[in-house]
């Protein structure tokens, strides 16, 4: 009975190593249909591919043949396939629906959270905001810089700014330049001197990386010659332009 | 007979072509309709079988990635895209940046903007997902201006949160000082072969931007420390007052 026991012992753990190697195969399977199935589905896209390019040559040799609907048909539809094609894009028609409806609802959700932050955030910012109201279907980061560059021929309160560091920030068209360099020289005198740091928390800049908003704000008072700076390894300071 | 029926072939043919000459467009978006209707049919197809397996599998997602790349189409250039939309990968990836922006301005006090990306930061999200899907994520945010970076150290990325002006001689600093965490500025002169002022400037230039802390009590000589990279601080969790700085 000994031995039975012990059979039926390795019967159970041989089923068990059965069992998994079933599923694993079964997994594989499952895994190599799965790539078959997306080599079949590229083979079909590229042909919408080429379709496209062969239409977008068209657009770009008769563009007076070409409707602005059909533009905008295109476009939607190059937009729907993920096909990047700046050069029809740029010089036909200004951009598509989507990122029109897409400016207006940002324009309306933004204006309070900007309103709260001094009039300007950082572009990632609004993206992490939009987003996390979103929940899904979220956008993407083209799709919000899309959307933020058809602010102004929508007439929208809002700007996408892009500063010199390369920084892009979203703005209130109410935003003035010039209170925020007026208020970095008031603060600048009354403190002695300061950093970027200091000056966005004296501005209550809710977010660090919005320190470099500060920055630059310092940087273009300085470039009017309203300030000049202290650079050094305690970091880079800005002092009233005695000079 | 047989000739006359290629000569009103011909005509009819020639008309057609005319006719595509005038309205030489029309033609094409009828077509263009038909097939993205049928696209997006065999694009339904594959969502209903694979769906799940885009989420699950990363090496699925590489191969799907690469593939869009040869025959250029980028799936996460919009949210609106078919692919995002019925296979959910745009979801995926965008949930992915905003998750990475946030530790990244959670934990910039720490380390001055820059973070590896290999190592696990404390959000199951990010902590689970492949180098490969960070990276692709990262990628995208580039697009929203000179906020991200990324520089490859030994295996890894150190993705760089904050535009602050890394050159060559930086990223080569940084990469020296990978393994353990810090450099001094001999290591520099004995493996860079560069002269001592070029060294200390590129360190003092590093402390500025809050990139590294001086350790001046190192037995021999000054060590250079990295936040990002010493290893007991990028493993801690992001704390509970970091994550109220997580602006907005």
């Amino acid at each position: 009975t000994g031995s039975q026991a012990g059979r039926t012992r390795a019967v159970g753990i041989v089923g068990i190593e059965r069992k998994i190697e079933e599923k694993r195969k079964e997994t594989d399977k499952n895994i190599s249909e799965s790539f078959e199935d997306l080599s079949k589905l590229m083979v079909k896209a590229k042909e919408m591919v080429e379709l496209s390019r062969s239409i977008a040559n068209k657009i770009k040799d008769k563009q007076g043949d070409i409707t602005e609907d059909e533009t905008i048909r295109f476009k939607a539809y190059l937009l729907s396939m993920g096909i990047a094609n700046p050069v029809t894009r740029e010089t036909h028609g200004s951009g598509t629906h989507y990122h029109m409806q897409l400016a207006k609802q940002l324009g309306d959700m933004l204006q309070a959270p900007l309103e709260e932050r001094g009039g300007m955030m950082a572009l990632t910012e609004v993206y992490c905001l939009v987003n996390r109201a979103r929940g899904m279907e979220l956008l993407s980061p083209e799709d919000l810089v899309n959307a933020c560059k058809m602010f102004e021929s929508l007439k929208l309160p809002l700007r996408l700014r892009v500063f010199d560091s390369g920084v892009m920030v979203v703005q209130l068209q109410s935003h003035s330049e010039e209170e925020m360099i007026a208020s970095a020289l008031d603060n600048v005198s009354e403190k002695g001197s300061l950093t970027a740091e200091e000056f966005a928390k004296l501005l209550g800049l809710s977010s660090v990386l919005l320190y470099h908003d500060g920055l630059q704000v310092l940087l273009l008072a300085e470039k009017m010659g309203h300030l000049c700076r202290d650079d050094s390894v305690e970091g880079l300071r800005f002092y009233p332009n005695l000079f | 007979k047989m000739r006359r029926g290629v000569g009103a072939g011909a005509i009819a043919r020639k008309k057609l072509a005319e006719v595509t000459l005038i309205r030489g467009s029309f033609f094409f978006f009828c077509q263009m309709s038909k097939q993205l209707e049928t696209f997006k049919t065999h694009l339904e197809e594959f969502a209903s079988k694979h769906k799940q397996e885009i989420r699950k599998n990363p090496q699925f997602r590489v191969q799907f990635q690469e593939m869009c790349a040869t025959i250029g189409v980028d799936p996460l250039a919009s949210g609106k895209g078919f692919w995002s939309e019925m296979l959910g990968v745009g979801d995926f990836y965008y949930e992915l940046g905003v998750q990475i922006i946030e530790v990244c301005l959670a934990l910039k006090h720490r380390n001055g903007g820059l973070y590896v990306v290999a190592s696990g930061c404390g959000r199951a999200f990010i902590k689970d997902s492949p180098v490969d899907d960070l990276v692709r994520a990262i990628k995208k945010l580039k697009v929203m201006g000179n906020g991200f970076g990324m520089i490859p150290v030994g295996g890894s990325y150190l993705v760089q949160s904050v535009p602050a002006e890394l050159n060559m001689d930086h990223t080569v600093v940084l990469q020296l000082a990978e393994k353990k965490g810090y450099v001094t500025v001999r290591e520099i002169k004995d493996s860079l072969k560069w002269e001592k002022e070029r060294a200390c400037h590129v360190l003092d230039h590093l402390l500025k931007e809050g990139l590294a802390w001086l350790d001046s009590q190192a037995p021999g000589e000054a060590q250079y420390w990295l936040p990002a990279l010493f290893s007991e601080l990028t493993s801690r969790d992001v704390t509970p007052e970091e994550a109220n700085q997580m602006t907005p």
